[in-house]
């Protein structure tokens, strides 16, 4: 059955961090851990100048480094293609948090594991969105089937890469993102807000 | 592969209450009073089910009650009394025409501020507290505290205000108004009265225009559906993605989808500019008059036959253009085309002119000229924060003057005015809506308050300390000549209001908490007017009980919300309103006659009296119907009624949002019937029914406020360029030949969305999220070798605090942007604020005029902190538990 993955308009993300703190929320996330990060940028000079956000999930890729890294097994994709950490298998070892070039694994030092974005399984499973696509007020995040997401937004340049992130080619992630075209600048600041 | 473990997540109390206790690890090198470890207790017993935890829970739509801008769906998912998740609106499939009203952060981050370690548990006094001297005074800020009983805190106040009434009278008491619940207000009254406050706050200097002085006043802007018609959407000074939260920027999203080109006017480049690729105008604080009268001569100067300038319009609609145009009542022959020329003061308000004065290169005041043409529909949408500054009296004035210029007033995608908070981007008639506005029992019709002193709020701390004001009357009520008065204030009661942190100069209203006999907070958790008290009580959130109040009925026009108490009064907390009884009962003071209703019984009738338009907007009709039964089930009073929908879907769903289509008919633009027929439809406000680029009524009520007092205050009827105190010609000391002063540095502060104004800011979450640097530009930045994430000191005469520099080039050069609301903390030993407070930097105006406020008119210098305060990551501090022992 396919594979799911995330659609993201950056053009019309505000870096308003909601998408972050649902997930937050959901998955009773402590401060210091996050499966879903909101990063922004700055491009251009003098008073022509272009700001833009990234938020960032497991991409759920066709190849995932951390799946391809882990000793242990404990890492799979699920029959939709949501890449998994299997509680029971998982050693703590930290590999897939280093594999990962999106930052995504994020290691639980009180439980002694690795934990990720599942895309909302137990939502998901109710019929509900995941977390972060139902709270995103500007409605720049979808999730599905990527196959589907990418018909539906036929009509728009969808992209995996841009300059402020790993090349797609590594991990094939499941991710159509539409860009601005200062995303694609070199020269650029992280912008902390 | 076992995704059960996955699926089932533990989620429980437990679980939520350890997420807040990540929060506490100790902020080595800082003497925080009240900020110590935290010893963290469940609020309630964890549940212990096990299993899916989530089967039985049932979802409740809560308050978001905080004073954000916006108003959004909130819910909560509860069971046993336990808060397991929120979520926002999912009621309906979100559409253009019918979009959901999906919340932020903050909203989301409710359940920390309602089950916070830090959540208030008892009524509490300072250590070292004495009764009716205060004890040592210096203490305030920096004492521990104990519990007391709510018999003996509330028999404390009494004695307090009894004391302080015979004594001193009731002008000795200070009631930090500022329009919430204001129960305590009312009970004050019937003792006598209070010393009230008065002045312009968010919207600035629009306030003096609030009755249309000129013709317009905020609001009278156009729908959304036709904000898709404008050519361009200029917003000055605004960022609906932080300050107006809600739909705003979702709206924005859809004008640019639909073509709309977008400009941004201000001195920082904002989440609301980045993501509509707005060309920015740069324009320093306070600058925006220099800027608005260079465009206005730039138009005037370049207009060929109407190519910039709307002939028609200016002479149908306004007066005070041109020598051609006067009004009937002016009493000087000026004008304001000449006015920009030069003709009266010899100064040509040129772009040269002005791009000294506002930093805004001469270029762009010609292409903001270009943009603002008659040949553009433009939709100006201005914040308040250019209001908000030193020497903007004239700004909102100004701004109509070039918008009429442009013809930008009454057709359609064109507009302009003050653009902010609830309903930005959407405006005309509202839609659907709670029974009418909310009013404190204090401001209601037949309030009597005996007192007639009236502090402006920009010099309230002056005042107390100094025991010295002048009073200028009620803005928006009686305003009159400044007098000089004496006031004594010796008692300070705060309900909910946190002025201490929101005003400017925080250090001067510290120096004032310390010098009354007296001061009382209610809170939930430990706000600066909470800290620098006497005496505390908690009180409860308002997920714990049910009313209505003004920010429950502000919302945007096409939807209106419902909201439930989802548990139960935390610890010993009480309501508002039960406070203000035991107070009145102790005063001797009849509190039924003051609050007649319960919170219960204004929740009701709050709904009982919801109106939403006819589908063919000719009028309005009940928007639920409420059975006998429903009455009964609430333990309140009404009659039955028939609606559009029931009570209990609208309690369930949480919100009701009317459907809009392009073809219905609410699509509304602003003064068209003023622009298509002036004589028949005049504006009513003005003595000319036109707009008044001349304005006699102005001129003179800007003459009364000056009086005899020095003061920089420019009455003239036309909108003139006024020297700004603290602006960006004292940067140097000697303007003429360009010595810089010792404070370089313009200072503007910005509405952050981590917090609603200092609401919310103890919520890790929303600590971690953003994490309140301060913004330098990056040439000023490298010039001072501070580089992105240095810890910097910030300060001036008034006060410091050091955070860290987030080094941007989304800030212009000499400019510093601070996130408006920070908590202040300040480290005893040297004095120094850690938390980035932007009020230890504002200043009191005295020099300028009376009402105005200077939140984006101060003056500071920066460089790297060299000192010896270590400064944690603010998702690191302590929570502030003021009580760690108690159980």
């Amino acid at each position: 059955m396919g594979q799911i993955g995330f659609y993201f308009d950056a053009d019309n993300c505000i870096g308003c961090h909601a998408c972050q703190v649902a997930c937050k929320d959901v998955n009773r996330l402590e401060v210091g851990v996050d499966f879903r990060h909101v990063t922004s940028w700055c491009a251009g000079s003098g008073y022509d100048v272009h700001m833009y956000h990234v938020s960032m999930a497991c991409n759920h890729c066709f190849s995932p480094a951390c799946f391809a890294e882990c000793a242990t097994g404990a890492i799979s994709k699920l029959e939709d293609g949501t890449v998994v950490i299997d509680e029971e298998l998982c050693i703590g070892c930290g590999t897939c948090v280093v594999a990962c070039p999106y930052g995504e694994p994020v290691l639980i030092e009180e439980k002694g594991i690795a934990m990720k974005c599942d895309g909302c399984v137990s939502l998901r499973e109710k019929g509900e969105q995941p977390a972060c696509v139902a709270a995103c007020p500007q409605r720049v995040l979808e999730f599905g089937d990527i196959d589907e997401l990418k018909a539906a937004h036929a009509g728009e340049d969808l992209v995996a890469d841009c300059a402020v992130m790993p090349d797609s080619s590594k991990t094939v992630p499941n991710l159509a993102m539409v860009i601005k075209e200062c995303m694609l600048d070199e020269d650029v600041d992280q912008l902390i807000l | 592969m076992n995704i059960d473990a996955i699926a089932k997540k533990d989620i429980d109390r437990r679980a939520f209450v350890a997420a807040s206790a990540a929060a506490t690890a100790t902020l080595a090198g800082l003497s925080l009073a009240g900020c110590s470890e935290n010893n963290l207790q469940e609020t309630e017993t964890a549940s212990s089910e096990s299993g899916p935890l989530e089967e039985g829970a049932e979802w409740i739509p809560v308050s978001c009650w905080h004073n954000c801008g916006g108003r959004c769906l909130n819910k909560v998912l509860v069971k046993d009394g336990v808060v397991l998740r929120q979520k926002t609106d999912d009621t309906h499939e979100d559409s253009w025409d019918w979009p959901q009203s999906r919340g932020c952060i903050r909203g989301r981050s409710v359940q920390q501020q309602v089950f916070g370690a830090d959540r208030l548990k008892y009524p509490m006094k300072r250590k070292h507290w004495e009764p009716l001297t205060g004890g040592d005074k210096s203490l305030r800020g920096r004492d521990e505290w104990e519990r007391i009983s709510w018999d003996e805190a509330l028999d404390y106040i009494a004695a307090e205000l009894k004391n302080a009434k015979e004594k001193y009278g009731n002008s000795s008491i200070l009631y930090l108004d500022a329009g919430l619940e204001g129960y305590m207000g009312g009970v004050l009254n019937a003792f006598g009265g209070f010393t009230k406050q008065t002045g312009c706050q968010s919207d600035g200097t629009f306030e003096y225009y609030a009755e249309g002085l000129f013709g317009v006043t905020y609001g009278q802007l156009n729908d959304r559906y036709d904000i898709l018609n404008s050519d361009y959407l200029v917003m000055w000074g605004n960022n609906p993605a932080w300050a107006a939260f809600g739909n705003p920027s979702y709206y924005i999203k859809n004008f640019k989808q639909a073509g709309v080109k977008f400009v941004f006017v201000g001195p920082d480049y904002n989440a609301s500019a980045g993501f509509t690729d707005a060309e920015w105008i740069p324009v320093r604080p306070g600058g925006d008059t220099a800027l608005l009268l260079a465009v206005a001569y730039s138009m005037i100067t370049r207009d060929e036959g109407g190519s910039l300038i709307d002939w028609d319009f200016l002479n149908n609609c306004t007066v005070g253009f041109d020598s051609e145009h006067m009004p009937d009542d002016a009493k000087m022959s000026e004008n304001f085309r000449d006015y920009v020329l030069g003709l009266y003061d010899g100064v040509e308000k040129t772009p040269e002119w002005a791009s000294e004065l506002c930093g805004t290169p001469v270029e762009k005041i010609e292409r903001l000229a270009d943009i603002l043409g008659c040949e553009n529909d433009c939709f100006i949408s201005s914040n308040g924060a250019p209001a908000r500054a030193k020497g903007a009296e004239n700004f909102p004035h100004a701004l109509m003057a070039v918008s009429a210029m442009g013809g930008h007033f009454g057709k359609p995608g064109n507009a302009s005015g003050l653009d902010h908070n609830y309903s930005t981007l959407n405006r005309g008639a509202t839609l659907v809506s709670l029974a009418g506005s909310y009013v404190p029992p204090y401001q209601g019709a037949g309030a009597v308050n005996p007192v007639d002193n009236t502090i402006p709020w920009s010099e309230l701390w002056n005042a107390v300390v100094t025991g010295k004001y002048y009073d200028v009357g009620v803005l928006r009520g009686e305003l009159h000549a400044p007098e000089e008065r004496d006031i004594d204030i010796h008692v300070i009661v705060s309900e909910q209001k946190n002025v201490l942190q929101t005003q400017m100069d925080v250090n001067t209203g510290i120096e004032a908490y310390r010098k009354v006999d007296f001061a009382c907070a209610q809170v939930y958790t430990m706000k600066t007017d909470a800290r620098y008290s006497d005496i505390v009580l908690p009180i409860c959130t308002r997920w714990e009980y049910n009313t209505t109040t003004y920010y429950d009925v502000a919302t945007d026009k096409e939807n209106t919300f419902a909201r439930n108490k989802a548990v139960d009064p935390l610890f010993e907390s009480k309501t508002d309103w039960e406070i203000a009884e035991a107070v009145a009962s102790r005063l001797d003071v009849d509190f039924a006659e003051i609050m007649p209703k319960t919170d219960q019984q204004q929740w009701m009738d709050a709904m009982v009296g919801a109106t939403v338009v006819k589908e063919d907007g000719s009028g309005y009709e009940p928007l639920l119907s409420i059975a006998e039964d429903d009455f009964t089930k609430y333990g309140v009073e009404g009659a039955p009624q028939v609606g559009r929908i029931p009570l209990e879907q609208f309690l369930r769903d949480g919100v009701y949002r009317v459907k809009r289509s392009a073809d219905d008919p609410f699509v509304y633009i602003a003064l068209k019937e003023f622009r298509d027929d002036p004589e028949t439809n005049p504006l009513p406000t003005t003595a000319s029914g036109k707009l008044e680029i001349y304005c006699q009524a102005k001129g003179d009520l800007f003459a009364m406020m000056k009086g005899d007092v020095e003061r920089i205050i420019d009455p003239s009827p036309l909108p003139k360029y006024m020297d700004q105190h603290e602006g960006f010609t004292d940067t140097f000391i000697d303007w003429e030949n360009k010595v810089r002063g010792p404070y370089p540095f313009q200072l503007t502060h910005v509405h952050y969305l981590r917090r609603a104004h200092s609401d919310m800011d103890n919520l890790p979450w929303l600590r971690e999220a953003m994490t309140n640097p301060v913004f330098i530009n990056k040439s000023d930045a490298e010039e001072k070798g501070i580089e992105d994430g240095d810890i910097i000191l910030v300060h001036n005469d008034n006060g410091a605090f050091i955070r860290p520099a987030s080094v941007s080039r989304t800030v212009m050069p000499g400019v510093i942007a601070i996130p408006h609301g920070a908590a202040v903390c300040i480290d005893e030993a040297t004095g120094i604020d850690t938390a980035g407070a932007d009020n230890v930097l504002t200043s009191s105006c005295n020099e300028t005029a009376f009402l105005s406020n200077g939140w984006n008119g101060t003056l500071v210098d920066y460089e790297k902190y060299t000192g010896d305060i270590e400064l944690l990551p603010d998702c690191d501090w302590p929570l502030d538990i003021p009580l760690p022992d108690e159980e």
